[in-house]
């Protein structure tokens, strides 16, 4: 729990953001209380604080006054879309550099691409507002 | 040297209600013990009358030779005061100066309590022998140096001897806790002198010619008050600057 | 008011000669504790921890410097030493005096006592009120001492080692209470541990002393950011950490495990990668291993 090498704010930071793009936390919902983030993972609560307050500045949470910190309704898209501008420059290309030096035919990894999404794409959410990306880079 | 700056508020020192909760919980647990020991007091001397009845006439108090008990229990008692007691006091977030003020009130107190009890029990063992038609002879202590039966030179004699103990233990004690207890023992003559002083000069043991007459009690009375004052004012200097070191666990 | 702020400058505490041998325990030790923070105070043993706590609630006077508890001098200073509790393994309370007992006279003589809380906790820790400490078992002493750090609520409280032969249940439900009572009622504790990784995420800010100087003070994520382990070929490793801090360096053959202590900027990163070379966190307690390493036996 906790244990890499980011500053431990950062890190529930990146669970939480994590949390709401697979929809275990979802829109509207309560987050756990500082207090309870730290008595439950032994952390000072001023850390928990830290990543909260991370959170609301990106829009990811936000606070109700006297109740709590909820995920904001439109956190995930914010989330996802973000994701997404970053998706190509720092997952796919590494792949592509990675398969031309091992010289791995792209056919084979289009192919190896397509059955994972078709896998997964049945377990994901249903907002599947995202354009159509079909792999083909040539 | 320290080069602490001065306190900006007046707070430095013992606050009243600190002297006040101190003072009356070590009074407490004081009271309780010489009680318990006052008990037991009296029911050896009814024993020891009701033996005697029977065996031979008395013709001296027996209570007069319980004169060292007054001076060295209760003196033993505040050597505990002094020593085992600062540690957990300062850990409550209390000055010494606090235990230190309070410490002699309830030296003060006890004297007071304890000096009038055993000066009443002599006033009941007076009654008892009278009543048995024995002949109540006093040799020790004040009445026993003027020669004639006072209540007030009783009381004066049994509050000091009690009051002079309980200093000496405070101020012995307080040597061994600030400093090495090498240094404490070589400090032992003075730091125990009141209540040495308080049993000798109380008393018409020691030297010759003894002079009972009211002048000679007075002058014995004063020294016994200056010196008991003079080391409670130690105690409280000597009390002052202890370290407060780990317990040995 | 959430907290007494600490700072102390150039302290230097000595023992007296006639202790044998004479030690100096701090030496010109300088640091500042902001208010209302859990601080964590590290140090091998001998490195004068115990000595600071014991300055700052006024147990003992400085031989040269200058401490201000809440801006004041804490020495026979009535306010600030009511609001000072410093916890011990054990010992600064009376052994023979039931545990209730203590806790009623602590409620009347430390103005932020909770005697409710005390009670609760006393209960949490299996405590029998009827006790008195010299019949309790070492942890049970301990827990006691944690009972009294906690319910007393004090603007600054000192936790000395209190865990000292507490089980690790005991512990856990010890920095459990901690951390929440902290919450509720927020104040400045310094919490001294040789359990570095038990306590590591509890901590705000880090103070490590050694030979009685502060070795360093940071922000614990700060802290704990700053080391980073460099495994890889002996060669490249080297060449990597050339001209860096390097803490210990731990070899088998020819692969090489090297901790160094510094931030590394991406670009290291990057480099790092490109030699082949894994680089890894270090932990709290591993760092302080290292950086309080003496050459021979101390």
């Amino acid at each position: 729990m906790f244990d890499g090498r980011d500053p431990i704010y950062l890190q529930i930071a990146d669970r939480i953001r994590g949390d709401v793009l697979s929809g275990a936390l979802a829109g509207e919902e309560q987050v756990m209380s500082t207090t309870q983030y730290a008595t439950t993972f032994r952390i000072n609560p001023a850390t928990a604080a830290k990543a909260f307050a991370l959170l609301v500045d990106e829009g990811v949470l936000y606070k109700r006054r006297g109740i709590g910190m909820f995920v904001s309704p439109d956190a995930r898209e914010h989330l996802l879309t973000a994701r997404r501008e970053r998706f190509f420059v720092e997952v796919v290309d590494p792949v592509a550099a990675e398969a031309a030096v091992l010289g791995v035919p792209v056919d084979a990894v289009v192919e190896r691409l397509r059955s994972g999404y078709a896998a997964r794409a049945t377990a994901a959410t249903t907002t599947t507002t995202a354009p159509h990306e079909e792999g083909d880079p040539r | 040297m320290t080069a602490a700056t001065p306190s900006r508020t007046s707070a430095a020192g013992a606050r009243p209600g600190a002297v006040v909760a101190t003072a009356s919980y070590l009074l407490r647990t004081q009271l309780r013990v010489v009680a318990w020991a006052l008990a037991l007091v009296v029911v050896g001397l009814a024993v020891t009358v009701v033996v005697l009845e029977r065996v031979q006439p008395m013709e001296v108090s027996i209570l007069q030779f319980g004169r060292q008990g007054l001076v060295w229990f209760p003196f033993s008692l505040m050597v505990i005061v002094a020593t085992a007691y600062l540690g957990p006091h300062v850990a409550m977030g209390l000055t010494r100066r606090s235990l230190g003020h309070a410490a002699i009130l309830v030296a003060g107190a006890t004297a007071l309590v304890l000096g009038t009890a055993v000066a009443a029990l002599m006033v009941v063992e007076r009654g008892v022998y009278g009543a048995l038609g024995w002949e109540h002879g006093i040799d020790a202590g004040l009445v026993g140096l003027s020669g004639s039966w006072s209540v007030p030179l009783l009381l004066v004699d049994h509050v000091l001897l009690v009051l002079a103990g309980q200093v000496a233990g405070l101020l012995v004690g307080a040597a061994y806790k600030r400093w090495h207890w090498t240094v404490a023992t070589l400090a032992l003559p003075v730091t125990v002198s009141p209540a040495l002083v308080a049993s000798v000069l109380l008393d018409g043991e020691l030297g010759a010619p003894v002079d009972g007459s009211a002048g000679g009690v007075a002058l014995r009375v004063t020294l016994v008050v200056a010196t008991t004052l003079v080391a409670a004012v130690a105690y409280l200097a000597v009390q002052r600057r202890t370290a407060v070191a780990p317990a040995a666990t | 008011m959430s907290g007494f702020s600490v700072e102390v400058r150039d302290l230097t505490v000595r023992y007296p000669a006639w202790r044998r041998p004479a030690t100096t325990a701090l030496d010109g030790l300088s640091l500042t504790l902001e208010p209302g923070r859990l601080h964590g105070l590290l140090g091998r043993n001998g490195s004068g921890k115990t000595t600071l706590l014991s300055v700052l609630a006024a147990f003992r006077r400085p031989t040269a410097g200058a401490v201000l508890v809440d801006g004041e001098d804490p020495w026979e200073n009535a306010r600030v030493m009511s609001g000072v509790c410093l916890v011990r393994e054990s010992g600064d309370v009376q052994g023979e005096v039931r545990l209730r007992d203590t806790v009623r006279l602590l409620e009347q003589v430390r103005p932020t006592f909770d005697r409710s809380f005390a009670e609760s906790l006393m209960d949490t820790f299996e405590l029998d009120p009827r006790a008195t400490p010299t019949s309790l078992s070492r942890g049970k002493r301990s827990a006691f001492g944690v009972v009294v750090g906690l319910a007393s609520r004090a603007p600054l409280t000192l936790l000395d080692e209190v865990h000292l032969g507490m089980d690790a249940p005991s512990r856990y439900a010890f920095y459990d209470a901690l951390l929440a009572d902290y919450v509720e009622h927020p104040r400045t504790v310094v919490l001294s541990s040789h359990l570095i990784d038990e306590v590591q995420r509890m901590l705000e800010h880090v103070v490590v002393l050694d030979r009685g100087r502060v070795l360093l003070a940071d922000d614990a994520d700060d802290l704990r950011a700053s080391g980073t382990s460099v495994v890889g070929p002996d060669t490249a490793v080297d060449a990597f950490v050339a001209g860096r801090r390097v803490l210990s360096r731990r070899s088998l053959g020819r692969t090489v495990q090297v901790t160094v202590f510094g931030r590394l900027a991406p670009d290291d990163v990057a480099a790092a990668s490109a030699a082949g070379l894994e680089l890894g966190p270090v932990d709290l307690q591993d760092l302080f291993v290292d950086l309080t390493a003496k050459e021979g036996v101390r």
